[in-house]
């Protein structure tokens, strides 16, 4: 009976389910297929990353952040200046203390030492930190940072950041994480137009990367993050406020992660900055460093601009605190005349060496690049008359003797051989150059005897410039002999030259005036102007100098 | 029993339900299985699974749900086996009528799927819909009329809700605490940070050190510059007395003190020297209290350098500078840990 009550053809077979549940009913397969639908766009996300990878090769650092700067430094290796279009100076890492490392890590990616150059955790942080306002690390590893810098062209693309992060890894797995964190040291802005670690810790404190100490590390440290902002540090509170808050953080950071001790952390102080722009100096150290870079580059065999660009430092021979008490003494009391510009030009040098301790060449390097002291000729008179009454004599003061207007510097390396028993030294300014660390060119004096020891005895006593005995009680530099010598005489003075020496030093001091030529850009030799006594101004120029040095020895 | 259903209440519960459908299930399930024990386990279980979910069931597709439930559970054992899918094809669309559509929606599959499934499924069977379908009803027939198991069936579904509900909760659970923990961890963190950042703030006041490179000129006050190198301190001033515009540093904790005359007042400055490290903060008690005074230093902490004060002083105030006796201190140097390092001793001064 059943069989006869077949089930009607049922009515669902054409009546269609509504779409609701239709979609209720395949939900589970809807979401299966989804999921493989992600599986396979991911597969192939990871499969284009991979090939991404392979294809991408590690750039050439850009040129910018090779170039590096030449640094001139003084005989006590203070800063003279610098010479370049970056100021940027390479150090190799072992020359950045380990604390100093630490803080830029501490500020910048903490798990860089760990990390495989890019750091999702970071990412992640960042765009909350975006989202939900807070300031806190950027997203970029330090290897990440590096790339962006020293590898690529500043552009801002999504494709190049893909490109970035890529490099980043690359780079990671190709090299070890000293040398990323060498590049970045070396490369990274801080502000005030430096770049690299060495250049900041000048420009923010005055010395070396190799003696920066915890608080200016971490206050480095601190600045990268806006240079821009924090290179007024110093000068205004509230930049300084700013840095210090964030110099606490990155302390308490390297605190946390036993970098420094609780001690240190806690004896930490934020440090004293120089300011920027800095102070400006003398103008007196333009001409000491274009006569260093001419030397330098000539004894390097290179030209002045590969030197500007090569990275080197260079210990120029130079007594700064001495430059710097003849710049003030000259522009003190200078003569001045109607008309005429009077020059003073002030040569010291060690006899028996040649090193150049003084070079005053000119009041302002801006307004007169051109050295009085190493090419100005001054005429000589009766300055050279003690050596022309001694004999026959060797070159090259044999040559010095013939002419009639000998340069400063000339002058003062003859009394320098009287002053060192006829053994004519060779002036020379640039005692030692380096470059990253190793010595590729020490000065050698050049000596040879010019003059019999009697000779020079001669002339030292014609002269009188030599030491003069003088009691023990009366030692004072005051009691220095100076001879004074010159052209023209009386009140038609053309030129004056003063010269005292020791056995330590030869100081020559000359003066003359010219006045503007009928021709524009052109100048006539002039006579002195007789207020204040030239002879006298150049006697006390010589020894106030003079007792500079006799106190600094 | 041909599926048939009949009508179901309004807002009927799972009693009532599983009491009108157990015989059609039961005939399904037997015609899935052929072995009358296995198709009442299949059954049973398939409402025990009904009954842990019914709150989530769909109450316009409860059919379906419930169809869904029993193939599934039943092919669920079987997985992979082609045969037992071809049948159970071949059941919803003979014996129960369902369109292809929704045998897909069942299996979980594409309709095209559902009818290879049924073309071969036929050619297997040797049989047309018609046979087929008689087959089924003789088969269905030798089915024993049973009750339903209600109770057993509603107490496991229980069970199995609980037992659900509970590992759903751990699972949350697992996810959950370690969130927590990262965000009171990070909360507390942030607190503390907040806690140092106010320490260190209010300390007292330091004296503006600066740190200048040799012979680097300072513009200290109406044309006056002061810089240092090496050997000692230098001052520009604009009136310059004769002798040695310097000052050399010694070896022994000292001030020293100079006052130069200016335009609009008098400007005091000195050196220090001795200090171990940079001063934290200098002194200078002039008429009207004490002032703070900038400090210049050379880089490296060489122990010694120049103060001034920035702003200038009256001239009374300076008389009583002048006429300050032996015992009192004019401007006293303080080392960074607050302790007094060096005092004015003996004065000297220039006008």
């Amino acid at each position: 009976m059943r069989t006869t009550t077949r089930p009607p053809k049922n009515p669902r077979h054409h009546e269609r389910v509504p779409l609701r549940i239709r979609l209720r009913r395949n939900r589970g397969r809807l979401v299966r297929r989804l999921l493989y639908v992600l599986l396979a766009l991911v597969a192939t996300l990871c499969a284009a990353a991979v090939v991404a990878y392979r294809l991408t090769a590690i750039p050439k650092p850009h040129p910018e952040t090779v170039t590096q700067s030449t640094v001139f430094l003084d005989a006590d290796g203070a800063y003279l200046g610098r010479r370049g279009p970056v100021d940027r100076q390479d150090v190799p890492l072992s020359a950045v203390p380990r604390h100093v490392q630490d803080a830029v890590i501490a500020a910048e990616n903490r798990s860089f030492r760990t990390d495989s150059g890019v750091s999702p955790k970071a990412l992640v942080r960042a765009a909350w930190a975006t989202l939900t306002g807070g300031a806190s690390q950027g997203g970029s590893t330090i290897t990440q940072q590096y790339v962006k810098n020293a590898l690529l062209s500043p552009q801002h693309t999504l494709s190049r950041k893909a490109r970035e992060a890529l490099i980043a890894i690359k780079l990671d797995r190709t090299r070890s994480k000293d040398e990323i964190l060498a590049g970045y040291l070396n490369t990274v802005y801080f502000g005030r137009g430096a770049a690299g670690i060495q250049s900041a810790a000048r420009n923010y404190f005055g010395v070396d990367a190799k003696s920066l100490t915890v608080a200016q590390g971490a206050a480095l440290a601190a600045i990268v993050n806006i240079p821009s902002y924090y290179e007024k540090a110093g000068s205004d509170p509230k930049v300084t406020a700013k840095l210090e808050r964030r110099w606490e953080w990155v302390l308490d950071a390297m605190a946390a992660s036993g970098s420094i001790t609780a001690r240190q952390r806690a004896a930490a102080r934020f440090p004293a900055f120089r300011f920027y722009p800095p102070g400006e100096t003398d103008g007196q150290r333009q001409y000491l460093i274009d006569v260093a870079a001419k030397e330098a580059a000539d004894r390097l065999g290179i030209t002045e601009d590969q030197l500007a660009s090569g990275g080197y430092n260079v210990t120029t021979t130079f007594d700064l605190g001495l430059q710097d008490s003849a710049t003030q003494l000259v522009q003190d009391g200078r003569p001045a005349g109607k008309g005429v510009r009077v020059h003073t030009a002030v040569v010291g040098l060690v006899p028996g060496d040649g090193a150049v301790r003084v070079l005053y060449g000119g009041s302002d390097y801006a307004r007169q690049p051109f050295n009085d002291a190493v090419s100005g000729t001054v005429e000589a008179g009766t300055a050279l008359d003690p050596f022309r009454a001694v004999g026959p004599v060797g070159e090259p003061l044999g040559r010095l003797l013939r002419t009639a207007a000998p340069t400063p510097m000339n002058l003062a390396s003859a009394y320098a051989t009287v002053a060192a028993d006829g053994r004519y030294a060779t002036p020379y300014t640039v005692a030692r150059i380096t470059r990253e660390g190793r010595t590729i060119y020490r000065a050698h004096p050049e000596v040879r005897q010019v003059l019999g020891e009697k000779q020079a005895l001669m002339a030292g006593a014609r002269s009188g410039a030599g030491p003069t005995p003088v009691a023990v009680t009366a030692g004072r530099p005051a009691a220095k002999a100076f001879a004074t010598g010159g052209a023209g005489g009386g009140i038609t003075r053309r030129t004056v030259w003063t010269t005292g020496y020791d056995g330590e030093l030869a100081l020559t001091v000359a003066l003359f005036a010219d006045r503007p030529g009928t021709e524009k850009g052109t100048t006539l030799p002039a006579q002195l102007p007789n207020e204040p006594p030239p002879a006298e101004f150049a006697q006390t120029v010589a020894a106030g100098i003079w007792s500079r040095t006799l106190s600094s020895r | 029993m041909p599926p048939t259903h009949a009508a179901l209440p309004a807002g009927h519960d799972f009693a009532t339900y599983a009491r009108t459908r157990w015989s059609g299930l039961l005939a399904t399930a037997r015609l899935l299985t052929e072995d009358p024990g296995a198709a009442q386990e299949l059954a049973r279980r398939t409402l025990v699974r009904m009954c842990a979910r019914w709150r989530h069931v769909p109450r316009n597709d409860v059919d379906f749900h419930v169809r869904r439930c029993l193939v599934r559970g039943h092919l669920r054992r079987l997985r992979g086996r082609r045969a037992a899918r071809r049948r159970a094809v071949l059941v919803l669309r003979v014996w129960e009528g369902l369109a292809d559509a929704e045998i897909a929606q069942v299996l979980g599959c594409s309709v095209g799927a559902v009818r290879a499934h049924a073309r071969h499924g036929l050619k297997a069977a040797g049989a047309d819909p018609g046979r087929l379908r008689e087959g089924y009803a003789r088969a269905v027939e030798g089915l024993a009329p049973s009750e339903v198991p209600l109770t057993e069936v509603q107490s496991r579904g229980r069970v199995r809700r609980r037992r659900r509900v509970a590992v759903a909760a751990a699972a949350c659970a697992a996810l959950l605490t370690p969130l927590g923990v990262l965000t009171v961890h990070r909360l507390g963190g942030d607190t503390q940070d907040r806690a140092a950042g106010l320490g260190s703030g209010g300390g007292t006041a330091t004296s503006p050190v600066r740190v200048v490179a040799p012979g680097e000129r300072v513009t200290a006050g109406p044309g006056i510059r002061v810089w240092l190198t090496a050997d000692g301190g230098h001052w520009s001033v604009p009136v310059a007395l004769a002798g040695n515009d310097g000052d050399r540093p010694g070896g022994a904790p000292g001030v020293s003190l100079r006052v130069d005359s200016v335009k609009g007042g008098f400007f005091l400055s000195g050196l220090f020297q001795g200090l171990n490290g940079e001063p934290g903060r200098v002194e200078v008690r002039t008429g009207d209290g004490e002032v703070t005074a900038k400090v210049l230093v050379l880089a490296g902490s060489p122990g010694w350098g120049i103060w001034y004060t920035s702003a200038l002083v009256s001239e009374k105030d300076v008389k009583t500078v002048l006429t300050a006796r032996g015992d009192e201190r004019i401007v006293t140097v303080y080392d960074a840990s607050g302790k007094v390092a060096a005092r004015s001793a003996r004065e000297w001064w220039r006008i």
